[in-house]
C-alpha cells in the first residue's frame, strides 16, 4: 500500500511539474544554449549555416582592451550602484519606520519614483541635466554653486557617476521598502529590553537593529547586483553608452554589436562571459552565506 | 492524498499544459485578410493620422490594413527577429539600412511593376528612385523623405549684419558672432551654431556627414566588386578641422545630443543655427508660436568654397516582404493598397503625419498641388521648397555615386562619424589621429 501511494505520489509530483520544467527550458535553457551555439560561429545578422570557427570569439575577446574596460566599467557601475542605494536605503526605511503625521504619504511619494516606468523617468532626467536649459544647472547656477555649465552626461569624467546618481534614486526606494519589512518583523520586546538595560540610540541601532535587518538587507543586496551587471534602460536612454564610450558596460556593449553592428556572434560571446561572471559571483556569494550559516547553528 | 484531490490537480495540470498549445498563434486564413504595415513613426499624432488614413482605405475597399508602430532603435532587432521567426509583416517603411538587412536575408520582393505604374501618375524624385534600385528592379516604393537644410534665425543674422552664410567661412564667423551673453551674468544664452559631437542616437554622425558631403568626402566606395573604405582622406581631415572650430560655439550639451535635445535647444531659443529639419516649424505653429517658427528660415548647408552642395537626407521606402506572396489574395490586397495611397489627396494627407517634417518624394503636378493645398503646408512652403531641393541634392552613407554597399546598414549603425568628432573635442585627439582611427574601425566593419 505505501508503496503504491509512493510510486503514484512520484508520478503525480512529474505531472504536476512538467509545465514549469517545460516553461523553463523554453525562456531560460534553449536560449542560453543558442546563444552558446551562435558564440561558437561567425554569425551576423540571422543568416543561415554561419561558419563555424570554435572558440576564436572568446579568444579575440577575451583579452581585448576593449572588452576589459567594458568590464572594468561594469564592475564600477556595479559598485557605485550597491555602495549607494544600500545605506541610502536602509535610511529610508528606518525613516519610513518611524510613525509620524504624513508617514503614509511619504511612503507613497517615495515609490513612485520606482513605480514610474523607467523609460518616463529617465527622459525627465535627461531633461532635467541638460546643462544649458536643464533646471539643475540653474538651480545650481542661480544658487551661486557653480559658475559654468556642468556637463553631467556629455562630460566622460562624471557622465557615469550622474546615471549612477539617478539609478540610485530609482531603485533606493525598493531597498527601503525591503528594510522596512524587516524593520517591522522585529520583535518590540528587544527594544523594551534596551530601554529597561538604558541602552541608547546608536547602541540599540547597532546592537538590535541592526543585525536583525543585515539578512534581509544583504539578499536584497544580492539581488540588486545581478541586476545591476545586467541593467540596460537607465544608461541606454541617458547616453547610449557614451560619450566615448565612457559608459559603454557590458549589456551596452552587447546591444551595440548585436544591433548596430549585427555581430550577433561576438554579442552572443559577450553574453555567455556576462552570464559566467554573474554565475561566478553567485556560487560565490552562495558559498559564503552557506558558510556563515552553518558557523551559525554551530 | 484521496483520490478526487488528485484527479482534480491532474486535470489542472493538463488544461495548463493544454493552454499552452492553444493559445499559439494561429493562422490567418485567406478569408480574412489582414495586413501589416510596419514604421516607426511613433508619435501619438502622427499614429493617429496612420489610423484615420488607414480607416478611410478600409470604407472604401473593405480591406484592412494595421499599422505596428516601432521605435527606431528597436527596428533593426524587430526585423532581425521577424526574419528568423518567418513573420514579416506585409509592408514595411525602410530606410536604406533596413532594406540592406532584408535584402541580405532574401526577404524582399521586387515591386518594378507596380512602381512603374504608380511613378508614370506621380513622378518619382530621381534620388529617391536611384537609392532603392538594384540590378535593374526596383525594391521599394518610394514614400516620402526627411531632409536636413540648415536652419537659421533670419532676425537674429539681420539684426547682426550677416548674410545667410553660403561657405563654411561664413558659417564659423556667424557662428562666433551670435554666440552671446545677452544678460551679463558670464554664461551664454544663445550659441551661434548647434554642431553635436554626439553618438546618442544618430544624430551626431547624420550632420557630420552632411558637411562631409559638401567637401567631397566619403566613406566608402566599390572597387572590383568589394568595399573599399576611403574615409581617411584630405577632404576628411579638412571637414573635420573646420567642425572642431565649429563646436568652440555649440551648447554645452552636445556631447550626449539626440534629435529630442537638438530640439529642445531650437525651441528654448538656444541656438541661432543648426543643421535640422524644419519639422519642428510645424510644432511651433500648433503650440500657438507662430511668429518664433517664423524667424527661422532654411537654406542648404554651407560649403568649402570649392565644395559641392551636399546633404544627409533619407528617404523611406515601402518594402514588400515575401509574406505578400503567400497568396494571391494576399499580393493583390497589398497592390490595391498602395495604388491607393498615392492618389494625390491620400498622399498628401499621408505627408499630414508630419507636416513639413515629410517631404514629398513626387513631382507630379496634381500631386504636389493637392499637397500644397494643405494649409499649414502652404504657410510654411519656403521650408518646403528648400527641403525638397535638399532631397535632391543629398546621399546616404554606402549609396554615394550609385554604389549600394553591403555593409551599409552596418557602417551607419556604428555612428563613427560621431564618434570621431566626439575623440577631437573631448580627448583632445589630433584631427589625423581621430580620422585614422575611424578609418580603422570601418575597415573593422567591412571585414567581418
Amino acid at each position: 500500500m505505501k508503496k503504491n501511494i509512493a510510486e503514484n505520489e512520484s508520478v503525480l509530483g512529474w505531472i504536476l511539474s512538467t509545465p514549469s520544467v517545460v516553461w523553463i527550458l523554453l525562456i531560460i535553457v534553449y536560449p542560453v544554449i543558442l546563444t552558446l551555439w551562435i558564440s561558437l560561429h561567425q554569425q551576423k545578422m540571422v543568416e543561415v549555416n554561419p561558419p563555424f570557427i570554435g572558440l576564436k570569439n572568446y579568444i579575440d575577446l577575451l583579452p581585448s582592451a576593449k572588452f576589459l574596460f567594458e568590464l572594468k566599467l561594469t564592475v564600477i557601475w556595479t559598485f557605485l550602484n550597491i555602495v549607494l542605494i544600500t545605506p541610502v536605503g536602509v535610511l529610508l526605511g528606518l525613516l519610513l519606520n518611524r510613525q509620524f503625521k504624513g508617514v503614509g504619504i511619504l511612503r507613497t511619494w517615495i515609490l513612485l519614483s520606482w513605480i514610474i516606468p523607467i523609460v518616463a523617468t529617465t527622459l525627465i532626467w535627461q531633461w532635467m541635466l541638460e546643462p544649458a536649459v536643464g533646471i539643475i544647472n540653474f538651480l545650481l547656477y542661480e544658487t551661486g554653486i557653480t559658475r559654468s555649465y556642468v556637463n553631467f552626461l556629455g562630460d566622460p569624467s562624471i557622465s557615469m557617476l550622474s546615471i549612477v546618481v539617478v539609478n540610485v534614486w530609482r531603485w533606493s526606494p525598493f531597498m527601503g521598502i525591503m528594510t522596512l519589512a524587516a524593520l517591522q518583523n522585529v520583535p518590540k520586546e528587544f527594544y523594551d529590553a534596551a530601554r529597561v538595560d538604558g541602552a541608547n540610540a546608536w547602541q540599540t541601532f547597532w546592537h538590535i537593529t541592526l543585525p536583525q535587518i543585515i539578512p534581509t538587507v544583504s539578499v536584497t543586496s544580492f539581488i540588486l547586483i545581478i541586476w545591476l551587471f545586467n541593467m540596460f534602460p537607465p544608461i541606454w536612454l541617458l547616453t547610449e553608452g557614451g560619450p566615448i564610450e565612457s559608459t559603454t558596460t557590458l549589456p551596452i556593449a552587447i546591444y551595440k554589436e548585436a544591433f548596430r553592428l549585427f555581430r550577433m556572434g561576438k554579442a552572443a560571446t559577450y553574453s555567455i562571459i556576462l552570464l559566467i561572471v554573474v554565475s561566478a559571483f553567485v556560487a560565490g556569494y552562495m558559498m559564503l552565506f552557506v558558510k556563515s550559516r552553518e558557523e551559525v547553528v554551530k | 492524498m484521496k483520490k478526487s484531490k488528485k484527479l482534480i490537480l491532474l486535470a489542472l495540470s493538463v488544461a495548463v499544459a493544454l493552454s499552452l498549445v492553444f493559445t499559439w498563434p494561429a493562422k490567418v486564413s485567406a478569408e480574412d485578410i489582414v495586413l501589416t504595415l510596419w514604421h516607426w513613426e511613433t508619435p501619438p499624432h502622427r499614429v493617429e493620422k496612420l489610423d484615420e488614413i488607414l480607416a478611410k482605405f478600409r470604407e472604401e475597399t473593405g480591406i484592412e490594413v494595421r499599422q505596428n508602430p516601432i521605435s527606431f532603435p528597436e527596428l533593426n532587432s524587430k526585423i532581425l527577429a521577424a526574419i528568423a521567426a518567418n513573420r514579416l509583416p506585409e509592408m514595411i517603411w525602410v530606410n536604406p539600412p533596413q532594406l540592406m538587412i532584408l535584402r541580405k536575408h532574401n526577404s524582399l520582393v521586387p515591386v518594378t511593376d507596380i512602381f512603374k505604374r504608380i511613378d508614370a501618375e506621380v513622378q518619382f524624385l530621381n534620388p529617391s528612385i536611384e537609392l532603392y534600385r538594384f540590378d535593374q528592379e526596383q525594391l521599394t516604393i518610394p514614400v516620402y523623405g526627411i531632409s536636413w537644410p540648415l536652419e537659421y534665425r533670419a532676425d537674429l543674422y539681420e539684426e547682426n549684419g550677416l548674410e545667410p552664410p553660403v561657405y563654411w567661412t561664413d558659417l564659423l564667423e556667424a557662428a562666433k558672432k551670435l554666440t552671446k551673453d545677452l544678460d551679463g551674468d558670464g554664461r551664454i544664452d544663445i550659441y551661434g551654431m548647434m554642431m553635436p559631437y554626439s553618438i546618442k542616437g544618430n544624430y551626431g554622425s547624420q550632420a557630420v556627414w552632411g558637411f562631409l558631403r559638401t567637401n567631397r568626402a566619403n566613406v566608402v566606395e566599390m572597387e572590383n566588386g568589394k568595399e573599399k573604405i576611403v574615409f581617411n582622406s584630405t577632404q576628411t581631415i579638412e571637414t573635420y578641422k573646420f567642425l572642431k572650430e565649429l563646436t568652440k560655439y555649440t551648447s554645452p550639451g552636445s556631447g550626449n545630443m539626440d534629435w529630442g535635445m537638438g530640439e529642445l535647444q531650437i525651441r528654448t531659443g538656444k541656438v541661432a543655427t543648426a543643421v535640422y529639419t524644419a519639422g519642428f516649424l510645424s510644432t511651433l505653429y500648433r503650440k500657438g508660436l507662430e511668429e518664433m517658427a517664423r524667424k527661422w528660415k532654411q537654406k542648404f548647408i554651407p560649403r568649402p568654397k570649392d565644395g559641392r552642395i551636399g546633404h544627409t537626407a533619407y528617404t523611406r521606402g515601402l518594402v514588400f516582404t515575401t509574406t505578400v506572396i503567400s497568396s494571391k489574395e494576399r499580393e493583390a490586397a497589398v497592390k490595391t493598397f498602395v495604388r491607393w495611397l498615392y492618389k494625390p489627396e491620400n498622399y498628401a494627407e499621408m505627408m499630414m503625419m508630419e507636416p513639413v517634417l515629410f517631404v514629398p518624394v513626387v513631382n507630379g503636378k496634381s500631386m504636389m498641388d493637392a499637397f500644397f493645398a494643405k494649409p499649414l503646408i502652404g504657410k510654411f512652403r519656403g521650408a518646403m521648397e528648400v527641403q525638397i531641393d535638399v532631397l535632391n541634392n543629398s546621399s546616404v552613407i554606402g549609396f554615394v555615386n550609385g554604389i549600394k554597399a553591403p555593409h551599409a546598414a552596418e557602417l551607419e549603425g556604428s555612428f563613427t562619424l560621431g564618434a570621431v568628432l566626439q575623440k577631437i573635442v573631448l580627448q583632445g585627439w589630433s584631427v589625423e589621429r581621430a580620422v585614422e582611427w575611424g578609418q580603422k574601425r570601418y575597415e573593422e566593419i567591412i571585414k567581418e
